[in-house]
């Protein structure tokens, strides 16, 4: 106890200062992102380090309209929100059940599901899309399955990682109080792992939200609506065959990670949210 | 448990629609919406092009679904997936004819020859064989429009440089010099630009006089060219296109090369080293790191850097247009293009009939992009496809839309009558009243040597270095062709 | 402790064996869309890559058995020296980044874990920020800090300390990898924080209370019972930041495009279809499965040596 008091009192400002400098260069770039937001084409071409001249706002507001924020946002948000729930409840319960049931076949199937993390996309683009377009499901709902089926791999990994640290004990105890499976794991098990889910979320959201290729391939071309990356894509069309319209292309790249950021200050406690320390005592 | 008895159930059922649709290509007829599908890979044109349609679907009483990408984006994967697909399109686009190989081999591509509309036959047939794609001699696609591209320049700068009287005879004369007296106007230009040493360039046997002080625009002149050295299609595909242009008539004939005939054209590659050598030596920021560093001289950042006035030259084409009127709105109503000239001697030219005063006074015009009609899909649709190809090409609506809304120069225009509507297309349209154009033979080289090959070799061996050492053209020159060789398999 | 052992241990058993029927139909929806998403798809490329493949039609026919060519594909892949290249220049970038990110990211972890929770937080935003950005603005962005910033304002001839090292990171080979290591790392810390802290997290206080009453230093306590118990993590954070940069692509094309032979992996399957006329959709598959094959056998031995070394309570 002396010795970690004394720890404490010494260098209570390392971490400070370390992660501080740190959190500077983490920042520097995005403070770039920020600073063209405001600044038109030129402005951004020829002095992309420099703060804007005034805070104009026409260029967020143009990229806004541009990009059909809103409902495009709507969009991404439902396409990720399905997704997200799709992902989160069947890769938990399949960690689960690969974990508990300790056979030959679910360490086969674990490492399976841990290897398609390693397909590179391209080899199975066209497949899929043939696969999926003969299925009818060349739409929103079959990019909403797509992202699962993707995401799968990762969300189960890291389940499979984290459910070995709920001890089996409180199963029993479960089972022992008469509850069925479901109630098993979605009222023990699940509530356990809501900083694996939150990873999870975090982890898959991102992806999918800022995703561009697989909007592009399977819904691009319909006259529907359009993700926020899509929208993007979409309105750099018009500038010309050669040359990027900064303006525009800034601007949208800030918006649409602010909702991301919210979503997770937001979710950063169920981060620190760890196994019940108390479950299990000696 | 009747959760998971309705998972299961749903889960087999789900396997079995899986099953069936695999194995059984049942195509239904399904209501697709439309009754002619366009995939414009040209996409500068989406909003024009997306009113076209609506316009002819209005007249024909059909739908017409038009999905468009643009140019520089990589939508041949998405191509691909929309072939490969139930619906695909009618009317798809293809580049050149490196592009179209994969469309006749996979038997897409309709030979118009077998086009049933008797008008669009006609059309076919009618465009200038300089303008087509084709291979083997059979025609597939129809041209979007026409393009160009030079050495932009300012009339407002060259009045400033030279006075306003001496503007016009100021490019009359560039247009006939000589590659030495280009040179020189070069040389003497930069050093005004650096040291104020006045001076008279001589053009075509005529003198122009520098102003003594800077005045006006030129005050701005850092260099003579602003070069994209970070873009390698710039040197790597549309400069080296000049030298090929001496040694093949068109594409078509730089696809079917013979070892022999590219080594005999080793000296236009030379030629192309040294203008590229005396550019580069005369832009904006000094031949080195900075030349290549995407953020100083990339693209938007050269026409940027033309467009505030620091370089007299900017090698682009009037696709530019749109950017450089972002970048300064009040430079684009005097801009017009100059040739790019290189030291040609008759003996470097291998095609019949060119001169080299024809490839010193003459732009590259051709075909971006074409459309092509896919034999797949049904016939009614393939009447559709040639009758929309024939108004959008023939009627006054669809000129209409092609010159004013898309702002294309379209391929079949009668110089003496069209207006672009705008200071570079009008300018490449004076370059076509005039005859005096020359093709892109370039895109008969092998894929991918233009642009990652030549230019990378380029950027990464010469563009980043002050001094080239002596053997630098010869260098260039063998590469070139030696490259050229191996990646099309004719050693 | 031990005395309620036993019993639980039978009883656990009997809890296997009782649950297992009603176990596996769970695991049954997440099964069936991993094949018809993954598996499905990726078994149907790997016979193309077999074929002569052209993205829209088979070379030799109208079905894909009409144009089998066995092992030709692969043959050819590894004799394209683009591709041995970009993937000797892959491992490199793979071995130096996934040092650089899980040390920094279990670094930063650390020090940000013995912080107050508000303070822990921000940090982690901060952190987990640069992962937001992708795409085109991140290529700009970045290519302006290695080319302007680094190369004329901090550390170019004129600048605040002449370092050559670090100019001009993106026309060189050697240097560009470093660039693209920096580039990376400030992308993927914040991302493998999230990891260590649950794990951090995850340690029982007590067992490290335990520790130190022992008289334990804090070196050893974080030798002894903080690393061993966070093996887990390291299995995930491993396995990620390996499988990520062998996979790298965006970052690769928005920094240098490929120039200056920085192309990696992932990069030339996807430009070998750009490569050839018509396509050549036959050998990036081949070349999609020996890098499959490769990073699945290294990820594997990873993942089964961490794993070994897990401690579950």
């Amino acid at each position: 106890m002396i010795v970690r008091g004394r720890n404490r009192k010494d260098a209570w400002w390392i971490p400070h200062a370390v992660l501080g400098l740190l959190s500077v260069y983490t920042l520097a770039p995005l403070l770039l992102l920020f600073f063209n937001a405001f600044k038109s084409n030129n402005d951004i071409v020829t002095a992309p380090v420099a703060p804007p001249k005034s805070l104009d706002f026409s260029y967020l507001k143009n990229a806004m309209v541009q990009i059909h924020f809103f409902q495009a946002m709507g969009v991404t948000f439902i396409i990720t929100g399905c997704s997200l729930f799709l992902l989160v409840v069947i890769s938990s319960l399949a960690a689960w059940v690969m974990v508990r049931l300790k056979s030959r076949f679910s360490s086969v199937l674990y490492l399976v599901f841990a290897a398609s993390m390693l397909i590179p996309f391209q080899s199975l683009m066209y497949p899929l899309l043939n696969e999926f377009s003969s299925l009818g499901l060349k739409n929103m709902p079959g990019l909403v399955i797509m992202y699962s089926g993707f995401g799968m791999s990762m969300s189960v990994f890291l389940y499979h990682g984290f459910i070995k640290s709920v001890p089996q004990s409180l199963e029993e105890a479960a089972t022992i109080d008469g509850a069925n499976i479901f109630q098993m794991f979605f009222r023990v098990v699940f509530p356990l792992l809501k900083g694996t889910t939150v990873t999870v979320v975090i982890l898959n959201g991102m992806w999918i939200w800022n995703d561009y290729l697989l909007p592009f391939l399977v819904i691009g071309n319909s006259d529907g609506v359009k993700t926020l990356t899509l929208e993007l894509y979409f309105a750099k069309l018009t500038s010309g065959q050669y040359g990027n319209p900064w303006e525009l292309i800034f601007p949208a790249v800030l918006v649409t990670i602010l909702p991301i950021l919210v979503a997770y200050v937001f979710l950063q406690k169920y981060i620190i949210a760890g196994v019940a320390n108390g479950a299990v005592k000696g | 448990m009747k959760l998971v008895q309705k998972l299961f159930l749903f889960v087999c059922a789900g396997s079995v629609l899986l099953f069936a649709g695999c194995s059984g290509k049942k195509t239904a007829e399904s209501s697709r919406g439309y009754d002619l599908y366009i995939f414009n890979t040209k996409g500068e044109n989406a909003e024009a092009m997306k009113a076209a349609a609506d316009a002819f679907g209005r007249e024909k009483g059909i739908a017409v679904k038009v999905f468009s990408l643009g140019s520089g984006t990589n939508s041949d994967d998405t191509l691909r997936t929309e072939m490969s697909s139930k619906n695909k399109p009618a009317i798809f686009s293809v580049m050149n004819s490196q592009a179209l190989v994969e469309w006749v081999e996979g038997k897409y591509a309709m030979d118009f020859s077998t086009a049933k509309n008797q008008d669009f036959k006609k059309l076919a047939g009618s465009i200038p064989s300089s303008l087509r794609l084709q291979q083997n001699g059979i025609s597939y696609g129809v041209s979007y429009n026409v393009e160009g591209y030079g050495l932009i320049v300012d009339k407002n700068m060259l009045a400033d440089l030279f006075g306003k009287d001496s503007v016009e005879p100021f490019i009359g004369a560039f247009i006939t010099a000589t590659y030495e007296e280009f040179e020189d106007t070069v040389h003497i230009i930069q050093a005004y630009i650096k040291s104020g040493t006045a001076g008279t360039v001589t053009l075509s046997g005529s003198t122009f006089t520098l102003a003594a002080q800077k005045m006006g625009l030129a005050k701005n002149l850092t260099g003579v060219f602003s070069v994209a050295g970070s873009e390698k299609w710039t040197y790597g595909d549309h400069l080296v296109n000049i030298a090929i242009d001496t040694i093949f008539p068109d594409s078509a004939a730089a696809k079917n090369t013979t070892k022999q005939e590219l080594e005999e054209g080793k000296s236009s590659f030379t030629a192309y080293a040294k203008a590229l050598d005396l550019m580069s030596q005369n832009a904006t920021t000094p031949r080195g790191p900075d030349l290549i560093n995407a953020t100083i001289n990339g693209y938007d950042q050269s026409v940027a850097t033309f467009a505030a006035g620091k370089a007299l030259f900017l090698q682009q084409g009037n696709w530019a247009y749109g950017n450089i009127e972002k970048a300064n709105p009040g430079v684009v109503k005097t801009l017009t293009f100059l040739p790019v000239k290189m030291p040609f001697t008759q003996s470097d030219i291998h095609v019949q009939g060119l001169t080299v005063g024809h490839m010193n006074a003459s732009i590259p015009v051709f075909v971006p992009n074409y459309y092509a009609i896919n034999t797949k899909v049904s016939d009614k649709e393939k009447e559709l496809a040639e009758e929309f190809l024939v108004w959008l090409n023939t009627s006054a609506e669809g000129q209409d839309f092609i010159i004013n809304k898309m702002s294309f120069i379209p391929y079949n225009a009668d110089p003496a009558k069209t207006s672009a509507g705008y200071s570079l297309g009008d300018s490449i349209i004076s370059y076509m009243a005039a005859g005096k154009t020359i093709t892109n033979a370039y895109a008969g080289a092998p894929v991918g040597w233009a642009t990652e090959n030549m230019g990378a070799y380029l950027m990464e061996n010469y563009l980043n270095k002050k001094n080239w050492p002596d053997n630098a053209y010869d260098d260039i020159a063998g590469y070139a062709v030696s490259r050229w060789e191996e990646m099309a398999n004719i050693n | 402790m031990c005395r309620l052992l036993l019993p639980v241990f039978a009883y656990g058993e009997f809890m296997n064996m009782y649950n297992k029927k009603r176990m596996i139909p769970l695991a049954l929806p997440a099964l069936i869309l991993f094949v018809c998403v993954v598996v499905i798809p990726f078994a149907i490329g790997v016979v193309y890559s077999f074929t002569s493949w052209r993205g829209t039609y088979f070379a030799g026919g109208d079905y894909f058995w009409q144009s089998f060519v066995g092992f030709e594909n692969y043959v050819r892949a590894f004799h394209t020296k683009r591709f041995i290249d970009s993937l000797i220049y892959t491992v490199k970038f793979t071995i130096v980044a996934v040092l650089v990110i899980t040390f920094f990211s279990l670094f930063v972890s650390l020090l940000a874990f013995r912080l107050k929770r508000g303070t822990a937080s921000f940090y982690r935003t901060v952190f987990f920020l640069p992962n937001l950005l992708g795409g085109l603005a991140l290529g700009y962005i970045w290519q302006f800090i290695f080319e302007i910033i680094y190369s004329k304002i901090l550390f170019g001839p004129h600048g605040l300390i002449s370092i050559p090292a670090l100019c001009n990171m993106t026309q060189n080979n050697t240097k560009a990898l470093f660039a693209l290591v920096l580039l990376f790392t400030w992308q993927m810390v914040g991302y493998m924080m999230i990891i260590f802290t649950i794990g951090l997290n995850n340690i029982p206080s007590d067992m490290i209370e335990a520790a130190r009453i022992d008289g334990a230093s804090n070196g050893q306590v974080f030798a002894h019972v903080t690393l061993p118990m966070l093996m887990p993590s390291f299995t995930i954070v491993l396995f990620l930041t390996l499988s990520k940069c062998f996979m790298l692509l965006d970052q690769n094309i928005a920094l240098t495009d490929g120039n200056f032979g920085t192309r990696l992996l992932a990069t030339q399957i996807l430009r070998t279809t750009r490569d050839s006329a018509p396509p050549d959709y036959g050998l990036a598959q081949a070349q999609a499965v020996i890098f499959f094959i490769l990073i699945a056998a290294v990820t594997l031995i990873q993942v089964s040596i961490t794993t070994k070394r897990e401690v579950e309570i």
